[in-house]
């Protein structure tokens, strides 16, 4: 038996275009191209001398032909391409496949049977699902030779659209050509190029090309783009593995091109194919309205309408999080259609659509109004809003329309709806965790589909440490330290509190508080931690720290760490124009330390920057001997495009300098 | 005959069985077991409050094939669980690997749910994922329904497969607290078998044995086995179970007596096949090995020639284990340029041997797997092959399947671990050297200097050698990537400063690598009236060992011995002076090794010098007082690293 941990929230669902399903936390669909990837060789230095893609773009159909000659320049090559996969799935099969391997005396030999495998593919998130690979395994592949691989596959689209990723390997690449021919019956052609930046154009801003290519957001570099008689090509060579800064957004650095044609260019366009993807979906039962009634029955019918609702809102949302736990099985259009709801109660577990269809269809028993919202889970990376299509979509919440429904303040309310996403197992309807906000949601109404921003909530994501110290004569301090999450690491460590044992949390504690405050001595520690509502988690002990306060012959002075919420300096200048996504909590350090007699109070000072990135707080002040410090960082957004970096970076230098500069108690 | 090489397979599939160790036991009877009054009770488990779910019990019976009658041996598994938390949820799924020859045949399960409703296990809910088509592997997924706090789930399947052997112990202890685990091992008499058991903890295993209808059956029991700790520094999971096993040493098959794993003779013998029909063409290396060596002087230096383009030019495939495929030669290797570990050593022995050097050939295993028990000829305890020689007079160990050893190098996996000496008349069973702290060191060294401005730069080096400098070899496929991917670590390091002009230098032969780097404050760090600096960067330590004796459960075991040294020279100009400094340290215990910390300010000549040396000389810390000596050394550690050197603008 093999317990399939997961760490909440990171669930997501295999939501995603043409059935590609993203595998990896931060890579999304940096890792997916139309049916073939060179993703063993995800880091190498073996030459692509040739890589041609042609995409036959049908009405419903998808025929990819590719051409791949790749030279092992060592023996490392050799270990990253020795599985060439060919990515397929139920609704795409494999018309033709070859590969041979061209010693370097040019001898060319095709590969037998037996160098070829399949294997299914489930991301460690999913119990199973029908993606598979046709893999060859050369034998002899050995330096100097070359892999040659030609194949093609048709794919019968569940939407009209497809990605391609146009960097599929790191190594470099001598030739790329990807030509794109529509085919008869392809009508309302819409594509574009994505990628990494070379002259980039104001963000938002969108140009059409000569040849009728749309191109947005970030060009492409290295690329040619050539109009043909019945489609385009784009030529070009990569000429070397991509260096990049390591905090750029990881949707934002591969170059990636989209394909969506005969639908509409319009959200609401994409909001009617999953509305007709859905249609017919069995959506009640008796066990259904059993269930319903049972979870609502002897709820306090507050006098207040709108506070009722959400006690009954409430109620189910816990149901559903709590009591029907995240199984993923994406098999064929079942990564896109979701299990009907009264089977899905039956079982009692689900995918992220199963949980949240489940959420919708006992809130309608309620007669709460909710519907279903795509969404990007990703703490790095965000949907291309200029591009409608689900790609790039691969999670699925819920919406609830908040007409009617009693609010509270820091609620994930954005244009009119309420976010659950019902793959948390904790927290209240209150609480969204932190890979869905400021998220791009698809919101599928019965009549329309409107994209909407889910909101930024740092009043839900909380970290904080808080010291109490006496300071000694020698300079040693001893207390109390209380580190506080609310939020996700809240939800994080207050659910270990179920599932681990006592020892291990202590010693995560202890670790925590030892990269806080260096040298420190902790003991007496306890913890108490709360999955309702939002969820929390506080621990505290007393500590001592021998040598806190250091060069007491000219008075003494202490340097104060602690939480930080900014990237360091260097980290921001390093990413150029890149975006970043960051973590939007809330960051709060207080000590208060009491000083012995003879030991001088510092100045008091109140500094705050405050800009479109945020606000950071420094407060030093002292009544007596009691000196208190306090540093609070309140981020104001998630994302960073290229325009936001001055700001993040004006954060980052005043939180950096505040916890740099030591607190001196100098006697004036 | 029976061939053991048969076990290769067998060896692979059921290395897959251990990833999931519990896999379930004996199914005899059709129905699963009544529930207790006591399991339908329990809400947690005594001495294990914290318990998301408790394994009631974990049972199996193995059925050894009883040859002829017999077509399969058979294993039998049976698990019950009770969820005790929401968070308990989450142990609703399991996965069993299988194969062509480990065959999974029925699969059952049930959810008993808190008020007795019986779920059973719905065939939609089952999965069949296709690992390797080719190879015919197979993992079956099945998610069970139902489920709530108080659930009981319950499952059984049974297993196949041809041969007589399952070579990987049972595993009693698991991340869950377990209540019962049972495993009954039948033989039929015409097997020979030895029995092999480690105990950890408190619990004793209780041991049966008796006849049932002409079989024997060996009934191997523990209770109550706390869920195993998740600590840092711990010796490996294997090593804190309690596992048993029983191994087929000999059968008798129409009057014929035919060893199996009764030695290491026998099983070299085995496996010997392989490696004489992998050998038959060595020839085929003759020429390579002349031209390889035509330059070089002395035996050492041609032994490094052909261990060098052995290491580098033929790729390692495959999987680890000792064996070698029949159908396959020197010359197929050779000529994809590929070959598995036991393959490669089998090349340099063949190398070697051509350049007139005569070597042993070693089955080794992995410390970091778990200890092995050399009385037990097991050949799933081993990893690989590699060889030892000597060579002008020193015994060198080769192992040419990692491109990051230098010659006569072993990984830290490798050192203080057991080695079968494979000697057609006596294998022996040894233990490979650990080699010593000096070998594997971190050199740092800074000079910097504060100007009028209280900037600071100035240029730095680190020095790797051994384990240490092999952990970063490699590490990117390009130069470019490297120099990245080190600025990005110094970065990180040094917070808050620059770091430009790093030029890394590997070599790989010495074991040894090189970084050197510019470094200077960024203007934002630049506080014009105060500088401070952590004088232990970049080789700071981290107190891994948090916990108190007292609450630690399991020893520790590090990666190998080691000296980490910083040298730091500051200076400063007028204007400026020292507010404090860390202080001077000396510490030694034979038991661990030294701290010794020399900070020195000459004020006269504004100059700052600090020197650290942090030598670790053990590895394994066992008991209660290990612990407190290992703690309170990196305490002193952390605790010295922690203190700042700082100046201030008089």
């Amino acid at each position: 038996m093999t317990r399939r941990r997961r760490v909440m929230p990171k669930k997501r669902c295999g939501f995603s275009s043409n059935g590609f399903v993203s595998r990896g936390a931060a890579v999304s669909i940096a890792a997916i191209t139309l049916g073939f990837m060179a993703c063993a060789s995800a880091v190498g230095a073996a030459v692509v001398e040739t890589w041609t893609h042609r995409i036959d773009v049908g009405p419903s159909t998808v025929t990819e032909t590719s051409h791949w000659v790749v030279l092992m320049e060592d023996v490392d090559d050799v270990t990253a391409w020795s599985e060439f996969p060919i990515h397929l799935d139920e609704n795409r099969e494999l018309v033709s496949s070859d590969a041979w391997v061209v010693s370097p005396d040019g001898k060319r030999r095709k590969l037998k049977r037996k160098e070829r495998d399949v294997r299914d593919v489930t991301a460690s998130f999913e119990l199973a699902s029908s993606r598979r690979y046709m893999v060859f395994e050369p034998k002899d592949l050995a330096a100097g030779s070359r892999l040659e691989v030609k194949a093609t596959v048709r794919e019968a689209v569940y939407y009209p659209g497809a990605v391609l990723h146009l960097r599929p390997a790191l190594d470099p690449f001598q030739k790329v050509e990807v030509e794109v021919r529509r085919q008869p019956g392809v009508e309302g052609f819409r594509r574009l190029l994505h990628g990494p930046l070379q002259d980039e154009p104001a963000e938002g801003e969108a140009a059409e090309s000569s040849s009728g290519l749309e191109v947005s957001g970030l060009q492409v570099s290295g690329l040619q783009v050539t109009e043909t008689a019945s489609g385009f090509r784009l030529t070009g060579a990569w000429d070397r593995t991509p260096i990049r800064p390591r905090l750029a957004a990881s949707s934002e650095v591969e170059p990636m091109l989209y394909l969506a044609w005969n639908t509409p260019d319009s959200w609401d366009g994409v909001a009617r194919w999953y509305r007709e993807l859905i249609a017919g979906l069995p959506r009640g039962s008796a066990s259904l309205d059993a269930q319903a009634g049972e979870l609502l029955a002897g709820l306090p019918t507050a006098d207040d309408r709108a506070a009722a609702r959400r006690a009954q809102l409430e109620a189910l949302v816990d149901f559903v999080r709590r009591k029907v736990r995240y199984v993923a099985v994406e098999v064929g259009i079942g990564g896109y259609r979701p299990t009907p709801s009264p089977e899905t109660l039956e079982r009692k577990w689900g995918d992220c659509k199963d949980k949240s269809f489940l959420l919708i269809d006992l809130l309608k028993k309620a007669g709460i109004e909710a519907h279903p919202a795509l969404i990007r889970l990703d703490d790095d990376g965000r949907i291309r809003d200029d591009f409608p299509s689900p790609f790039g979509f691969n999670h699925l919440i819920a919406a609830v329309k908040v007409d009617g429904l009693a609010l509270e303040d820091g609620d994930p309310v954005a244009g009119g709806y309420l976010f659950i996403d019902p793959t948390q197992t904790v927290g209240s309807a209150r609480y969204l965790h932190r890979s869905v906000q400021d998220q791009h949601a698809l919101v599928v109404t019965d009549g329309e589909g409107v994209l909407v921003r889910t909101p930024v909530s740092p009043e839900t994501q909380h970290i904080a440490l808080e010291a109490d110290l006496t300071v000694d004569e020698a300079g040693a301090a001893s207390g109390t330290a209380t580190l506080k999450f609310v939020g996700d690491y809240g939800a994080q460590f207050a659910q270990g509190m179920d599932a681990r044992q006592p020892e291990d949390i202590e010693q995560q504690v202890r670790d925590l508080l030892q990269r806080l405050i260096p040298s420190v001595q902790a003991s007496s520690v306890e913890w108490r931690g709360e999955t309702d509502g939002l969820p929390f988690f506080e621990a505290q002990a007393d500590i001592a720290v021998g040598s806190f306060v250091s060069g007491l012959a000219r008075g003494g002075s202490v340097k104060l760490d602690g939480f930080q919420w900014a990237p360091a300096p260097r980290d921001i200048d390093e990413l150029g124009e890149w975006p970043v996504s960051l973590p939007v909590s809330t960051v709060h350090n207080h000590y208060r330390l009491t000083l012995p007699d003879g030991m001088c109070p510092p100045k008091n000072r109140n500094d705050e920057v405050s800009n479109g990135a945020g606000v950071f707080q420094h407060r030093v002040s002292h009544e007596g001997n009691v000196v208190d410090i306090v540093r609070r960082t309140r981020p104001a957004r998630s994302w960073f495009g290229a325009t936001d970096l001055a700001d993040l970076k004006a954060l980052s230098t005043a939180e950096h300098r505040a916890v740099k500069r030591r607190i001196r108690f100098r006697c004036p | 005959m029976v061939k053991t090489r048969h076990l290769v397979p067998l060896a692979l599939i059921v290395g897959l069985l251990s990833i999931s160790s519990l896999l379930p036991g004996p199914v005899s009877a059709a129905e699963f077991p009544p529930i207790s009054d006591q399991a339908k009770k329990m809400t947690v488990v005594p001495g294990q409050p914290g318990a998301a779910a408790v394994i009631l019990f974990k049972d199996a019976e193995l059925h050894f094939r009883d040859y002829p009658s017999d077509a399969a041996s058979r294993l039998d598994v049976r698990v019950r669980i009770k969820i005790l938390t929401e968070e308990g949820l989450e142990y609703g799924e399991i996965e069993i690997p299988h194969s062509r020859q480990v065959r999974l045949d029925v699969l059952k399960g049930r959810t008993v749910t808190p008020d007795g409703k019986v779920l059973e296990l719905p065939k939609d809910s089952i999965f069949r994922e296709v690992a390797s088509k080719s190879e015919k592997i197979f993992v079956t997924k099945a998610a069970f329904p139902g489920l709530e706090v108080g659930s009981i789930i319950d499952y059984r399947y049974t297993i196949y497969w041809d041969d007589f052997f399952f070579l990987e112990p049972w595993v009693f202890h698991d991340d869950l607290p377990v209540i019962s685990s049972t495993i009954e091992y039948h033989k039929p008499d015409n097997l020979g078998f030895q029995t092999w058991g480690r105990e950890t903890g408190s619990q004793k295993f209780t041991v049966d044995q008796k006849k049932m209808r002409g079989k024997t059956v060996i009934t191997v029991s523990m209770g109550n086995l706390a869920a195993l700790p998740d600590e840092p520094a711990s010796f490996p999971r294997r090593d804190l179970s309690s596992r048993f096993m029983v191994i087929p040493t000999v059968i008798m098959i129409q009057g014929n007596q035919i060893p199996l794993l009764d030695s290491w003779k026998s099983l070299y013998s085995n496996a010997g096949d392989g490696y004489k029909s992998f050998l038959k063409k060595r020839k085929a290396l003759k020429g390579q090995v002349q031209s390889l060596t035509s330059g070089a002087a002395g035996k050492r230096e041609k032994a490094e020639a052909v261990y060098r383009w052995l290491r580098d030019e033929i790729a390692l495939v495959g999987y680890r284990n000792i064996w070698v495929d029949e159908q396959r030669s020197i010359k197929d290797a050779v000529e994809g340029k590929a070959a598995t570990m036991a393959e490669k050593a089998l090349m340099l022995e063949a190398m070697l041997g051509h350049i007139g050097i005569e070597s042993e050939r070693l089955w080794i295993a992995d410390r970091f797997e778990g200890r092995i028990d050399a009385r037990v000829a097991n050949p799933e305890w081993f990893e690989g092959m590699i060889l030892r020689a000597e060579i002008d007079g020193e015994t060198v160990y080769l192992d040419p399947s990692r491109r990051t050893l230098a010659f006569g190098a072993l990984p830290s996996h490798f050192e203080e671990t057991v080695v079968v000496k494979l000697d057609k008349k006596e294998p022996e069973a040894q233990l490979t050297p650990v080699s010593v702290s000096a070998s594997h060191q971190r050199l740092a060294k800074m000079d910097l200097a504060i100007d009028e401005d209280g900037k600071t730069s100035g240029t730095g080096s680190l020095t790797l050698t051994g384990h240490q400098a092999r952990f970063y070899m490699h590490w990117q496929e390009t130069d470019e990537a490297t120099v990245k991917a080190w600025t990005d670590k110094l970065s990180d390091e040094f917070s808050g400063w620059e770091i430009r002009a790093v030029e890394v230098e590997e070599l790989v032969n010495e074991s040894r690598m090189e970084v050197r780097w510019k470094q200077e404050q960024r203007e934002e760090d630049v506080l014009g009236d105060e500088v401070s600096l952590l004088p232990a960067r970049p080789l700071e330590m981290d107190q891994p060992f948090t916990l108190p004796p007292e609450k630690r459960r399991s020893p520790v075991q590090m990666a190998f011995n080691k000296v980490d040294e910083v040298q730091l020279s500051v200076t400063w100009p007028e204007g400026w002076t020292v507010e404090s400094i860390p202080e001077s340290l000396a510490y030694k215990n034979e038991g661990i090794g030294r701290l010794q910390v020399e900070v020195d300010a000459d004020l006269s000549a504004r100059k700052l010098t600090y020197h650290k040396v942090l030598e670790r000389t053990r590895t394994e810390f066992i008991n209660n007082d290990d612990y407190k000596l290992v703690r309170g050394f990196y305490d002193k550690a952390a605790t010295s690293d922690a203190q700042e050197a700082v100046w201030i603008l008089e």
